[in-house]
């Protein structure tokens, strides 16, 4: 086995082994339950200033191989008004769900993974 | 010097007073314009040499315009109808020349004055409303975060998803040429009125409605009406004539990307700079006549010199 599939086997483990449902829904309106790491904090770091700032950012860690057997492609935040954005669905750890849009999402194909940066959304 | 002291602890400085002024005008402000939006704006497309105004005394209940079209009118008696912005209609039997022109099924009464030669057949008459939230900021003084309300990501029709102002010193500079030494300070101030924008991204029929977007179009609106409001001629002297010079926005900066990182709350924001010039006072004594002053020198025992100094003053 080579190093790159002993990464792949070990970020199934990390990704997926501890992971929480999460509901994708591409633009189309396809959907499905994968399962991924999921963060939700109100604390970043002040770039400038390197002090603690007040703010929520959200985020989802999928990896590539899940969404693919799922018939899914890969999140991507979509600008256009036309189209409906790629969506993620996550319960908290009180287990209060949230729906998100995907404002931008990061792919390491290296590795085999998207980290997605998730946006408020209203579905109705 | 006790009645000097506490003056010096007790009201606010010309800047303080200022820039509460500031924040109570954007307040008031955008209250009376979200009463005034509610009311609409009439206009008259008429016939003939009549000669009415009339005015809408009661809350429209819809955003748009309301036609108000003639039936058989004739010299303000007869029957008219008026169709709402949602394409409903109403119509009323006027009985005599002076009467209101009530649409209740509108929730619209129109105030007629001025009737030497009242309403004509064909007389058409518009009633523009428009949406009182358009008008609507929450107003902050010196405030670092108020944004934060957004952290939970509301919904835009929420009450929380309005834009927020927030007004704060920011400096002052004193001209000695243009102050006296003892009592008058002219000071050019500074005054950062930052207005932020909330937005949420929303699912629409056709795709989606963004909330980068719609944040970015709430904070310039936001900015807009801070700054149309602020520079309007009614403000000249910031409704403190006599201690306000004058006032003058000197920039509108969208501030720094890192307030956008915040992503599941998307905020734009943008500060207006409002120089404004006034005069800052120092506290003055008030003298009182000295009657009497004696001292007296005496030698102590290790041959320092002592001085006992008094004076008295009226009662």
């Amino acid at each position: 086995m080579d190093l790159r599939s002993v990464a792949a086997a070990d970020l199934a483990t990390t990704v997926e082994g501890d992971g929480v449902a999460v509901i994708v829904t591409d633009p189309d309106g396809a959907s499905a339950e994968l399962t991924g790491l999921a963060a939700d904090v109100g604390a970043l770091i002040d770039p400038e200033t390197d002090t603690m700032v007040s703010g929520r950012q959200a985020t989802v860690t999928l990896r590539v191989a899940s969404l693919t057997a799922a018939g899914m492609g890969v999140p991507v935040g979509i600008a256009e008004t036309a189209s409906k954005p790629w969506r993620i669905t996550v319960a908290d750890v009180e287990g209060t769900t949230h729906d998100f849009a995907v404002g931008r999402a990061f792919h390491d194909r290296t590795i085999g993974v998207v980290t997605c940066m998730l946006e408020g959304y209203d579905p109705t | 010097m006790t009645a000097q002291i506490t003056a010096l602890m007790t009201g606010q400085d010309r800047c303080e007073i200022v820039r509460d002024q500031i924040a109570a005008i954007l307040l008031a402000e955008s209250a009376e314009q979200q009463v005034l939006a509610t009311k609409g704006v009439v206009s008259y497309t008429r016939a003939g040499d009549s000669d009415y105004t009339a005015r809408s005394t009661a809350v429209l209940s819809q955003v748009g315009v309301y036609t108000v079209t003639a039936g058989t009118l004739v010299d303000g008696v007869g029957e008219w109808t008026a169709e709402a912005p949602d394409g409903s209609t109403d119509s009323f039997t006027s009985s005599a020349a002076d009467d209101a022109l009530v649409f209740g099924d509108l929730g619209m009464t129109l105030e007629v004055t001025d009737r030497d030669t009242p309403w004509q057949t064909a007389d058409v008459i518009a009633v523009t409303t428009y949406d009182p939230a358009q008008w609507k900021l929450r107003v902050f003084t010196e405030r670092t975060n108020p944004w934060q309300v957004w952290e939970s990501a509301p919904d835009q029709a929420h009450v929380d998803a309005t834009p927020l102002v927030s007004v704060a010193f920011q400096r002052e500079d004193f001209d000695r040429a243009k102050s006296d030494t003892f009592e008058k300070f002219h000071a050019d101030a500074r005054f950062a009125v930052d207005c932020y924008g909330y937005g949420k991204t929303t699912a629409t029929v056709a795709g989606q409605d963004p909330g980068d977007a719609k944040a970015l179009s709430e904070g310039l609106r936001a900015a807009r009406l801070a700054r149309r409001i602020l520079m309007a001629a009614h403000y000249t002297r910031l409704g403190l004539t006599g201690t306000v010079g004058a006032r003058f926005v000197e920039s509108v900066d969208r501030f720094p990307a890192e307030l956008e990182e915040r992503f599941v709350q998307h905020v734009r924001a943008y500060r207006l700079l409002l120089a404004v010039s006034f005069s800052e006072t120092s506290p003055q004594v008030e003298g009182q006549p000295c009657e009497q002053t004696s001292g007296v020198v005496r030698n102590g025992d290790s041959g320092e010199v002592f001085l006992r100094h008094t004076q008295a003053f009226g009662s």
